[in-house]
């Protein structure tokens, strides 16, 4: 089972063994994962996959039918008291009270924690650009100033662990850019983040490690670098790509050669990228742009999950 | 504050700050005392034994009964109800707020709440009572022991009364975790209890089965009807608009009513522990 590289730290978050069923039908089967201070990690999966159901596990929300959650250490559906207190959530969408203020939201929730100071109310509130409306009814925000609420209630009492269900949901791209980088911080700080999303850039912008589930089962893990690692081939950008590829096809070491999504992607005779510059130089053929070439997230959760096996 | 006390804190945040809550309160509290005062001078002559009880006591109770039962019914559903309704209960829960307590601070706060609003509006009826008949308040020194224990007796009805209300509320709310599934089963809960109690004899006769007639000594709402009467025989209590009583005594009236109270705070723990969250 594939699991996200240990880095030497004692986890925050551990999936072991995790299964939930729902009449006979496996929702989620046999997840392990571990999740390390520092670290992003972006939870993917088509719809139905088993991801909520997973979070909610995580939350004590639903009862697993099989395996462990243990949250710095401690097993969460034992000692939820314990552990819960230092996770932020939002899960699907923000859950909130209309009727109150978005302050008076923070100090609901932070009166259920326990332990939120009001001096942290405002800190908060300014972290997610909401000073301004903090004493307007939460039923007059926009969605976007909602979902910035919620992150501020998950941020409530100094979290270790967060961990989000699509938190760029309704934001504009100036939001979506900001929670990005409250992310990176987060994480710069020494919590952890595990981040549910569709966005596939998004995630392969922000998260150090992916985890990506199919009809329940985890199917792909690992830090963001292995699993976008391409084998040592380069991508070119050149003036005649047709003829520069049957040159190098021409070649031993270029006989993988290939046209990729508009660009030439190929082998160097090396494997160092000044060598294969060379050698087009040296054709006449000099590249205007050459770089390591990558996966893209989006081919990786296409090819693990079944929804290429679906495409028409 | 922190701990069990901060919990109920939040809960009592969000009842007040919700304005909701107290336009529902006042516009009903408002029309029941209105009810209750006219009702207080009913049928009373000079020199009645019971006119204190009759003039001040049985007006109050039917105020605080009802004037604070309907409201409180509604606020225990839509404290519980709102909760699941909204999905808020899934941010307290994962949380680390355990789903039990969080539910014995709701019904913390509404005890709170309950208490609160029964001594303002308490205070409101004695004063508005006073103003309307002052003769009554003109009890001799020698009906102080009797007119104490009324009272007690009255109050005992009362604390009973909005147990239920609130019990109620809050079991069917958790039932269904919805506003309007809870709202539409606690409100029907009563008038179907006092209809029954019109309908069962009825149906006794008809039918020639007499285990009709042995339903109705067992009725929520029936038994919170006579209570005053059963706790104290030979007193003629206010009737407040059309609630049938059946003959019970005292002491078959509070245990009925203890063990619905039971059942409602049982069902409510068991399925508050047992259930996911799913929405």
């Amino acid at each position: 089972m594939p699991q996200v590289p240990d880095h030497g730290d004692s986890p925050i978050l551990e999936l072991d063994g995790l299964c939930r069923s729902y009449g006979g039908r496996m929702v989620v089967d046999h997840v392990d994962l571990v999740l390390r201070r520092g670290e992003i990690l972006g939870f993917l999966g088509p719809n139905g996959a088993g991801k909520t159901t997973t979070i909610r596990m995580a939350l004590n929300l639903v009862r697993p039918s099989a395996g462990t959650v243990r949250i710095l250490g401690h097993d969460v559906w034992r000692e939820p008291r314990r552990v819960l207190p230092r996770v932020g959530a939002l899960v699907e969408a923000p859950a909130l009270y209309p009727n109150l203020s978005g302050r008076d939201n923070l100090r609901a929730f932070a009166m259920a924690v326990g332990g939120a100071r009001t001096p942290t109310i405002p800190q908060l509130l300014e972290v997610v650009s909401l000073t301004d409306r903090q004493d307007d009814r939460v039923r007059t925000y926009s969605l976007g100033m909602k979902q910035r609420l919620g992150v501020a209630i998950a941020l409530l009492n100094d979290p270790d662990l967060l961990l989000l269900d699509e938190p760029a949901n309704g934001l504009d791209p100036l939001g979506i850019a900001e929670m990005r980088d409250l992310m990176a911080h987060l994480a710069a700080e020494g919590r952890a983040v595990f981040l549910c999303s569709h966005v596939l850039r998004e995630v392969e912008a922000i998260c150090t490690h992916v985890a990506i589930v199919d009809r329940g089962r985890l199917v792909h893990a690992g830090s963001v670098d292995e699993v976008l690692a391409g084998t040592g081939e380069f991508w070119l950008r050149v003036r005649e790509p047709e003829q520069v590829l049957a040159l190098l096809r021409a070649e031993e070491w270029g006989r993988t050669a290939r046209l990729h999504e508009g660009r030439l992607v190929t082998p160097s005779p090396t494997g160092e990228g000044r060598d294969l510059c060379a050698f087009l130089a040296a054709a006449g053929h000099p590249p205007d742009a050459l770089d390591r070439f990558r996966h893209d997230l989006e081919d990786v959760f296409l090819r693990v999950t079944h929804v290429a096996e679906d495409a028409p | 504050m922190r701990g069990f006390p901060s919990l109920v804190g939040g809960e009592l945040l969000k009842i007040r700050r919700q304005p909701v809550n107290w336009s529902l309160s006042l516009i009903v509290l408002a029309a029941v005392m209105l009810v209750a005062l006219l009702s207080s001078g009913g049928g009373r002559q000079a020199g009645d034994p019971d006119g204190f009880a009759r003039a001040v006591l049985d007006p109050l109770t039917v105020t605080l009964q009802v004037g604070v039962g309907i409201p409180l019914l509604v606020l225990s559903v839509r404290v519980i109800g709102q909760e699941y309704q909204l999905g808020t209960v899934r941010v307290l829960v994962a949380r680390g707020t355990g789903r039990v307590r969080l539910l014995l601070a709701k019904l913390a706060a509404l005890c709170i709440a309950a208490a609160a609003t029964a001594l303002v509006t308490g205070a409101m009826t004695f004063c508005a009572l006073w103003l309307v008949e002052p003769d009554a308040f003109q009890a001799p020194a020698a009906a102080a022991s009797a007119i104490s224990r009324d009272a007690g007796l009255n109050l005992l009805a009362v604390g009973l009364s909005l147990t239920a209300c609130a019990l109620l509320g809050v079991c069917v709310a958790t039932l269904g975790r919805s506003i309007a599934f809870g709202l539409g089963l606690a409100l029907v809960w009563f008038p179907v209890d006092n209809i029954a109690l019109l309908v069962l004899p009825a149906l006794s006769v008809f039918t020639r089965m007499p285990l009709w007639d042995g339903v109705a000594p067992y009725l929520l709402g029936g038994n919170l009807n006579t209570m005053v009467q059963a706790l104290e025989p030979g007193r003629r209590a206010v009737a407040f608009l059309v609630s049938p009583e059946p003959q019970v005594d005292g002491q078959h009236a509070v245990l009925v009513v203890a063990a619905y109270l039971a059942a409602f705070l049982a069902a409510s723990l068991l399925l508050t522990w047992h259930r996911d969250i799913h929405h």
